[in-house]
């Protein structure tokens, strides 16, 4: 009987425990459905029942857009450009063109100057071209010629051996004829007027021989002879004055032009990491040159040149501060020697390039010349935009330069200050394009360029 | 009558009237549909390129973009533009851009490493034909015709990158299937050296941009340059070309032309806008309308233009040549809004890229098979693909709060199966991608979430309405200290009045009969307040009539 009762009373107690578990089971179980069955019942989440909001009418789509159709002009024809360059491959045949060609010792050159001012050119290796390049490594023998659109014409060869039989030395000789129809001048010295401005016409022929080392690739020496004739003519700049109209003959030596012997060497220690568009290193290049005039020309002179160039990426190097300084000299020689206002120091306009003229921003190329010259640049240079090899840098820059006579005329007041700003799209650091805008005592300048100035 | 409520019922009446006038139109326009459905669809193929897709997307339509009135209005006084694409439900009901997939219905691990199959792959048994290709760079795109007849393209991985391009493009194609659009059939393959041959007549386009015959000794040269795996294979990501009339691509903009299915301006649908959420998750930051396809194909006896994406080479940790550039995923290819944070800042700024790049040292350290890809400085709501349009830029939190719902589907079992597809050889690799993807998912989640009102799930069976709260079930945010504010509005013949207003801690509210009444329909505008948080989120507003749900719309 107990065992009877025990049994009983353990399967209440079993049954006292199940019930409830199958009962809280059952009520779940239930109420799972009947949510299923709801979720299934009430609607179908995804049918196809367009909400009606407010489509808009074609008539709105033309008035939004209105302002947009006459740009539709430019686009659907560069479109049309760009798919068919992509599709007939005509990036990549050019591109193959430009290889071919090189490899065969014909290298174009195409560059910009000003926003309307365009340069191209042509180089040409003859050891490529006649295809000696496997034969005579060590030979140079190449021609050039160059068209910057008013401002220059150069055509020249050169011939000569380079880093004979890897020891660094090379030898060349070589001749150049350039042309600079509108070389802008002033007149001599830091107080000249800008309404002075004339221009005359520059023609160069260089014959030389010069002899390099090279003894490391940061390092490198050159010494050079040149015979160079300069004729000087009127300007072909209608706009201008003439200038044997504003200078008096003699007012102004080597008007008439002149026969120059040239004795001269240069060292360049050069540790910028990139020829563009460094990020560190810097350049030092000294220069010393004879000048001796001949066939009646009472040109004689030393001219010196130093320049000093340094990089600093700050904590980046998409940050970099860039500073340039430049210093020449023409010292005149015994007490009848003179230094031809068309071989001294020359600044104005954003450097070198087709211009002889060095940087200073906000001025016109060549506003200032005279014996001596000193000048110092400083930019910021920092990057706002890189894709894979693209970048574009933004650069604020301030330019300070002064020329004098004489050492002793060198005044700080003398100094000449310009400011700016602007951006370089470079691809692979090579400078693609770049547009400036600088400020000076005498405007504002826009410059286009294909090059940095320093 | 407060001016909201004015505008309210405005739109209410709008929305009547605009009703009324869609059925009418759909009614004449029946017997005329039915007809167009049964013709041959005349749609002219729209190519682009590249370079096209460059100029248009970052040049021309980024920069006329305020020239054009409505999105001047819209950037000046901050109002969004809602899609066109969705359904009463504030859903996107299946159409030739997208299919409710995994969101509808879960696809099994098989469903999802397997994605969109027509067959196994190419038949590597046989000798395999190269019948043509691109062999620019490196990495050559080859076309092979397999022993069955079927055509695929190949693409290959970068030399250093073994497994990285291949196998992201595979994985992305599984995760775009699975999310609900059109893809090409790809398929990891390996193929023994050896067994590629040119086929008689094949014609490639090298380096120089010129068409040549493809020469067996040629294609062993260019062989030379693919990176083998350990047996010696090549291994490739097989894309089937897809069967039917090739269209050429859509563009995110406007409707195509000729296609009667495409209704809706592109820039306006949901499912594409929404492709900038699945991008950032997958970060792939090349979509752009010349990685995708128009293809025009019979189905059902009718001709469909059917939208597909079909390019994937720039997701995950990969771009097409190599690991992904730091930039991408951050920037877009022409970033005026951060060029010009850069400038005024002085370049001292140091974008996120930037700094995640310094930080790793600027390399990529991970396994050469991930590439560069992790979710440091991830932010979603910043994510840009290399070439925006107008639909990335206008997604609304809606459409964010909708892609962020569909990716919370895919559970990290999910995710286990679709990295499988890439067939890494590595199993570490595997792994790192998929806790990737699984962190990725929840900050876009978590975001998305937060960015909209995050409720979902609603029912009504005419005496409650119930619904989830997706923040507080996915545990982003606590229930704790959460409420539900429920502004009940009466609406008759497009006039609203309220007619309640309540405020509950619980994710239902008991509807009472007598609203019902007196309106055919109730609308229950709904706001969250969250612990901490002084303003309300976005409002949902969920249409009812007596017994079931009419409509819900995510405030945008």
């Amino acid at each position: 009987m107990l065992f009877k009762r025990k049994i009983e009373e353990s399967v209440i107690k079993i049954k006292s425990r199940i019930y409830p578990f199958i009962a809280v089971l059952a009520a779940g179980l239930t109420l799972g459905y009947g949510l299923l069955q709801a979720a299934e019942a009430s609607y179908d989440r995804y049918a196809s029942l367009p909400r009606v909001s407010e489509p808009r009418s074609s008539a709105s789509k033309v008035s939004s857009d209105f302002l947009t159709y006459p740009l539709e002009l430019l686009r659907i024809p560069a479109s049309k450009s760009l798919y068919l360059t992509e599709k007939y491959h005509l990036d990549n045949k050019a591109k193959w063109a430009y290889d071919k060609l090189t490899e065969n010792g014909l290298t174009p050159k195409v560059g910009l100057f000003s926003v309307t001012g365009g340069s191209g050119g042509l180089d040409v290796d003859y050891v490529r071209l006649f295809r000696r390049k496997t034969d005579l490594p060590d030979l140079v023998a190449k021609s050039w010629v160059e068209y910057s659109n008013s401002v220059r014409f150069d055509a020249g060869s050169e011939l000569g051996w380079q880093d004979i039989s890897g020891t660094g030395v090379g030898s060349a000789v070589f001749v150049d004829y350039e042309s600079r129809p509108e070389e802008h001048f002033y007149g001599l010295g830091p107080e000249t007027s800008a309404g002075n401005g004339t221009s005359y016409k520059m023609e160069t022929t260089t014959a030389g021989v010069k002899l390099n080392y090279d003894p490391r690739p940061t390092l490198k020496g050159d010494l050079y002879f040149h015979y160079k004739n300069v004729n000087i003519t009127n300007g072909e700049d209608g706009g201008r004055g003439i200038i044997d109209e504003i200078f008096p003959a003699g007012s102004i030596p080597g008007l008439a032009g002149d026969e120059l012997l040239v004795y001269g060497g240069e060292i360049q220690h050069d540790t910028r990491n990139q020829r563009e568009l460094s990020t560190s290193g810097g350049l030092r290049r000294l220069g010393l040159a004879l000048n001796d005039g001949i066939s009646g020309s009472d040109a004689q002179f030393l001219k010196y040149q130093a320049e000093f160039s340094q990089y600093f990426a700050l904590g980046s190097p998409r940050r970099v501060l860039a500073y340039h300084a430049y210093g020449e000299h023409n010292d005149e020689l015994g007490d009848s020697g003179v230094v031809p206002f068309h071989q001294m120091a020359r600044l104005g306009g954003h450097g070198l390039g087709p211009w002889l003229s060095r940087t200073l921003r906000g001025y016109d190329v060549n506003r200032f010349s005279d014996e001596s010259s000193f000048l110092m640049n400083l930019e910021y240079r920092y990057t706002v935009w890189e894709s894979k090899n693209f970048r574009m840098d933004t650069v604020t820059f301030a330019d300070l330069g002064q020329v004098f006579a004489e050492f002793h005329e060198f005044e700080m007041d003398n100094f000449r200050e310009s400011y700016g700003g602007g951006f370089r799209f470079s691809v692979a650091n090579h400078m693609l394009l770049g547009i400036e805008v600088a400020h000076g005592d005498e405007g504002t300048n826009l410059y286009v360029r294909t090059s940095t100035p320093f | 009558m407060e001016m909201k409520e004015l505008i309210y019922m405005s739109e209410q009446v709008r929305l009547s009237k605009l009703l009324r006038l869609s059925l009418l139109a759909v009614l004449l326009s029946a017997p005329l549909g039915g007809g167009l459905a049964q013709g041959a669809l005349e749609i002219k193929a729209q190519e682009t390129s590249y370079y096209q897709d460059l100029f248009e997307q970052a040049g021309y339509y980024e920069g006329t973009s305020f020239l054009r009135l409505d999105r001047l209005y819209r950037a000046l006084f901050g109002k969004a533009a809602p899609a066109e694409d969705v359904n009463v439900y504030d859903e996107v009901p299946d159409s030739s851009f997208f299919t409710n997939r995994h969101s509808r219905s879960r696809l099994t691990s098989d469903q999802l490493k397997q994605g969109f199959r027509e067959n196994q792959g190419p038949q590597i048994s046989g000798a395999i034909q190269v019948v043509g290709g691109v062999f620019e760079g490196l990495q050559p795109v080859y076309e092979i015709k397999d022993s069955a007849g079927d055509r695929y393209l190949l693409r290959f991985d970068p030399s250093d990158s073994f497994e990285l391009v291949t196998g992201a493009e595979v994985i992305a194609s599984r995760f775009y299937y699975a999310l609900g659009y059109n893809v090409p059939q790809m398929t990891i393959v390996s193929i023994p050296s050896g067994s590629l041959a040119a086929a008689p007549g094949a014609k490639v386009t090298d380096d120089t941009g010129f068409a040549k015959d493809l020469t067996q000794e040629k294609l062993e040269e260019y062989l030379l340059f693919l990176p083998t795996d350990d047996q010696g294979n090549y291994r490739a990501s097989a894309t089937k070309i897809i069967t039917g009339q090739d269209k050429g691509s859509f563009d995110f903009l406007g409707k195509r032309r000729g296609d009667p299915q495409d209704a809706v301006d592109q820039e306006r649908r949901r499912s594409l806008r929404a492709l900038q959420v699945f991008s950032s998750w997958l970060n792939n930051t090349d979509v752009r309308p010349g990685t995708t396809e128009d293809v025009l194909v019979n189905e059902n006896g009718q001709e469909v233009l059917k939208h597909y994406l079909v390019s994937f080479s720039s997701a995950l940790g990969a771009a097409s040549k190599g690991p992904k550039p730091p930039m991408h995923g951050h920037e877009s290819l022409f970033d005026f809004r951060e060029v010009a944070k850069a400038f005024l800042t002085l370049g001292l700024w140091e974008k996120p890229w930037q700094r995640r790049w310094r930080e790793v040292g600027e390399k990529v350290s991970a396994s050469p098979a991930v590439g560069y890809f992790d979710n440091r400085y991830f932010d979603p709501g910043q994510f840009k693909t290399q070439l925006q349009n107008y639909a990335f830029k206008d997604v609304t939190r809606a459409d964010g709060f909708w892609a962020a719902k569909i990716i919370r589907t895919f559970s990290d079992e999910d995710l286990r199966a679709l990295v499988e597809a890439g067939a890494y050889s590595n199993p570490a690799d595997a792994q790192t991608l998929t806790k990737i993807l699984a962190d990725r998912r929840d900050i876009l989640a978590r975001h998305w979430f937060r960015e909209a009102n995050p409720l979902d799930n609603f029912e009504s069976d005419g005496s409650v309405l119930t619904f989830k709260d997706l923040a507080v079930d996915e545990g982003f945010l606590p229930a704790e200290g959460t409420s539900y504010t429920f502004e009940v509005l009466a609406v008759e013949n497009g006039r609203a009045r309220s007619i309640a207003s309540l405020e509950s801690a619980q994710t239902n509210l008991r509807l009472d009969a007598a609203w019902f009444t007196s309106a055919s329909q109730v609308h229950v505008l709904i706001r969250t307040r969250r612990p901490g948080m002084t303003q309300l989120s976005p409002v949902v507003r969920v249409e009812l009539d007596a017994k079931s749900i009419l409509g819900i719309v995510h405030e945008n």
